[in-house]
């Protein structure tokens, strides 16, 4: 197997080397980061120094196919202070940290009819749920607008590690150590597109999912749209979720929609769970949302819904507006609130949110500042208030680069004070080789 | 597996090379043309262009050549343009589709996008710009979902960037709460005409990422990121609200690692749970079991199984009404075996 591997990536590396690429889009973001984080009562106090890099090279000309695409993201960081005790669900006692987050190589082929990524990527075709995994994906572009993808690969866990199980296998959204699936189509452009997939994941041998998965989106008159999806879990036989909505874009200052949601949560459990057997709960939402823009520079964004639960009926609403007084100068609030349908004994309440903000930009120099303040229900270790404020000073000192410094203050129910500092270089650029109009 | 980033990176350096800095890629400018249109003002522009009206694609009608100058003029220098190399282009247009509807003919079809034509020596702008386009084709829905295709073949060489008279291209709204969400299921590539998967990556490589998008981008403030300010305090108040969504993303181990960092589980040194929690945990269980797998779920090693387990202390059948898995099923499934220790539902 080893060999196989060793063989197939020599082959793309020799088809690399003929190859140009059209577009080259490079990112680079070296961050430093003070922050204080409370562990157990204790003050753990974090300086990490992050290298974060992106390439992207389009439009690669080849002899074999066309628009290839290779894509590399990844990061590198070391502790200059305490080791942090948790980095997005994975535990890590050493001060150098690092990981890929992104590694494909994409093209076409058959006259653009197929589509092939091999690679670390994400696939979101269908009820797949944007799976990250190292495998690699299918799209054909069939006759008469249909179309089937698919996919095979598995999931990814932190730093290569062990596929599956509990532990870093299951710190994304699929614990699994294999998933393959796929989705047929069918479109009318600017009538119809509709679509049936599947997705199943095994966790070293036992199932983890067995989805079968719907999506449609149909485009009525005047300028109405009717979309929704659905899963359905093979191996409960129960409906996981469904959702509908009816949208309407008739004008440029008013959009709004109306939805419809039913999900039953353990069924977004891995199989594998033995939590998994114990729970059939079912939940509805139904509400909707506007976009209004009532003045050229004023844009107003609404969404309520109604959390129809067994112990009763919730809500969550949100309401945000932004007023732009000059280009790259706006002002913006930003109010939400979720009064919980009863809830359980753990996590029982609800809260409001409010956020103000603004942006100017001038010259080279761009000022920003954000407070957000969140007002608990029930208060967690006899507080009921969240607040922080953030400002940054952001500086672009020549094409493609820029530095910033970012500051963070307030006090939450965890620590009465706290200060977070950023600073980051970015760079970010993006290259091309050939003139095309 | 390990050595796929060092080949990637191989590629890259390879296909990289002979790039260079973008610079915004102008439209055609009237500077470019020997051509003196406004001398030939009482020709048809087929007479010259003749196969324009038959081109279904940018670039497979040729420019005039000097033989068609020299249907009226002299062979000389002066009526013989020069050559001219291909041309490659990122728009999808057939001229023939037009012509036919504008509802015009000769020149008057023509000037309905081609407003301003190129002189020699002139500069400005005279490649029709996106608004003639727009002019007829509204394209609202399009627009607010950032589909592109099938008239822009690939958008990846400019910046993603709002577009001033395209409001919608911001994705405002519940575009990234939401709806972007919902179109990727199936329209995926629509997203890929200016986005590559490291920007997904940013957002949805969970168990990967350095950082959450919030901290890694402050000064992103018009964004409407999920987790902004100190999320932290209200996670379990959304999480209660609509656990499914929270699992879109992370995994059980993601929940359950934090927590045991601040000692909510395994050891229960900050015990969550409220006076009389046994006596109601099984309904609490029952309408929210995400919230459980947040400490509880490591498998046959879960405190669950301690009671739970066929003929434990608890008793009872923990399965919910309508559970229908037979032995069959258990005997094939590690996690059914963890209670069910010899195959059997009793």
């Amino acid at each position: 197997m080893n060999r196989l591997r060793l063989v197939a990536l020599a082959m793309l590396a020799i088809a690399a080397g003929a190859a140009r690429a059209d577009t080259i889009r490079a990112n680079s973001t070296t961050l430093l980061l003070s922050r204080e984080n409370a562990i157990q009562g204790q003050l753990e106090h974090t300086l990490p120094i992050f290298e974060i890099m992106s390439i992207t090279a389009s439009d690669v000309s080849t002899s074999f196919a066309q628009d290839v695409e290779v894509a590399l993201s990844l990061w590198g960081a070391v502790d200059l202070n305490d080791v942090r005790a948790w980095q997005g669900g994975s535990f890590t006692d050493r001060r150098v940290s690092g990981d890929v987050d992104v590694a494909y190589v994409k093209g076409d082929l058959l006259d653009r009819r197929l589509t092939v990524r091999v690679g670390r990527q994400m696939v979101p075709d269908g009820t797949s749920r944007m799976v990250h995994l190292d495998g690699g994906q299918i799209r054909l572009r069939l006759p008469a607008n249909f179309g089937v993808s698919a996919f095979a690969g598995s999931p990814v866990s932190p730093r290569f590690g062990a596929r599956g199980g509990l532990g870093y296998g299951s710190i994304g959204n699929t614990r699994a150590n294999f998933a393959t699936g796929g989705r047929v189509f069918y479109y009318l452009p600017a009538r119809l597109e509709v679509g049936a997939s599947t997705m199943i994941a095994n966790d070293r041998g036992d199932p983890s999912r067995r989805d079968l998965g719907a999506d449609f989106r149909v485009f009525l008159p005047s300028s109405l749209q009717l979309a929704g999806s659905a899963f359905y879990s093979l191996y409960d036989e129960r409906l996981g979720e469904g959702e509908a909505s009816l949208s309407w874009r008739g004008s440029r200052r008013l959009q709004a929609a109306a939805e419809y949601r039913h999900v039953e949560p353990d069924l977004f459990l891995p199989r594998t769970s033995i939590l998994s057997v114990f729970a059939n709960d079912e939940r509805n939402e139904v509400g909707g949302w506007a976009r209004l823009e009532p003045l050229r520079a004023l844009v107003l964004d609404v969404d309520y819904h109604a959390l129809l639960e067994d112990p009763g009926t919730g809500h969550r609403a949100r309401a945000r507006g932004i007023y732009t007084l000059r280009p790259r100068t706006d002002v913006g609030a930003e109010a939400a609130v979720l009064v919980s349908p009863g809830g359980t004994q753990l996590a029982n309440g609800g809260y409001w949110m409010a956020r103000a903000f603004g942006a100017h930009g001038r010259g080279p120099f761009d000022v920003t500042v954000d407070v957000v303040s969140y007002f608990l229900e029930r208060s967690i270790n006899g507080e009921d208030l969240a607040l922080t404020a953030t400002g940054t000073v952001g500086w672009r000192f020549m094409q493609g680069f820029k530095v910033l410094v970012a500051g963070t203050g307030g006090t939450t129910p965890y620590l009465t004070r706290h200060f977070d500092v950023l600073a980051k270089l970015v760079y970010d650029q993006i290259y091309v080789t050939r003139e095309v109009r | 597996m390990r050595a796929l980033p060092i080949v990637l990176a191989a590629m890259l350096a390879a296909a990289c090379s002979n790039a260079r800095v973008q610079k915004p890629v102008p439209p055609r400018t009237a500077g470019d043309t020997t051509f003196p249109h406004s001398a030939h003002v009482d020709l048809d522009c087929t007479d010259c262009h003749s196969d324009i009206p038959k081109a279904e694609r940018l670039g497979v009608a040729p420019l005039p050549t000097g033989e068609k100058c020299q249907e009226c003029h002299d062979k000389d220098a002066a009526h013989t343009p020069p050559a001219r190399g291909k041309r490659e282009y990122t728009i999808n247009f057939s001229h023939t589709n037009h012509m036919s509807r504008v509802g015009k003919k000769g020149a008057d079809a023509c000037k309905t996008c081609h407003v301003v034509l190129p002189e020699p020596g002139e500069r400005g702008v005279t490649t029709p710009p996106m608004n003639r386009c727009t002019a007829c084709h509204y394209h609202q829905v399009e627009v607010a979902e950032a589909r592109c295709t099938p008239c822009h073949v690939s958008l990846k060489r400019y910046r993603a960037e709002p577009i001033a008279q395209f409001v919608e291209f911001s994705h405002t709204g519940n575009f990234i709460r939401k709806d972007h969400g919902r179109l990727a299921k199936n329209s995926a590539e629509t997203c890929a005409q200016c986005h590559d998967q490291t920007y997904c990556a940013t957002c949805h490589a969970t168990a990967t990422v350095p950082l959450r998008p919030e901290i890694r981008f402050p000064e992103n403030v018009r964004t409407d990121f999920i987790h902004r300010g100190d999320y932290v305090s209200i996670h379990q108040l959304d999480a209660a609200r609509d656990p499914a969504s929270c699992r879109k993303c992370h995994g059980t181990q993601f929940c359950e690692s934090c927590h045991a960092v601040q000692g909510l589980s395994r050891g229960l040194q900050n015990d969550p749970h409220p006076p009389g929690w046994l006596s109601r945990h099984s309904a609490e269980a029952r309408r929210d079991i995400i919230k459980c797998s947040g400490c509880h779920d490591q498998g046959a090693a879960s405190v669950c199984v301690q009671c739970h387990t066929v003929g434990g202390i608890a008793g009872v059948n923990p399965h919910p009404g309508g559970w229908h898995h037979d032995e069959g099923d258990i005997r094939k499934n590690a996690m059914c075996m963890a209670c069910h220790t010899t195959g059997r539902i009793r």
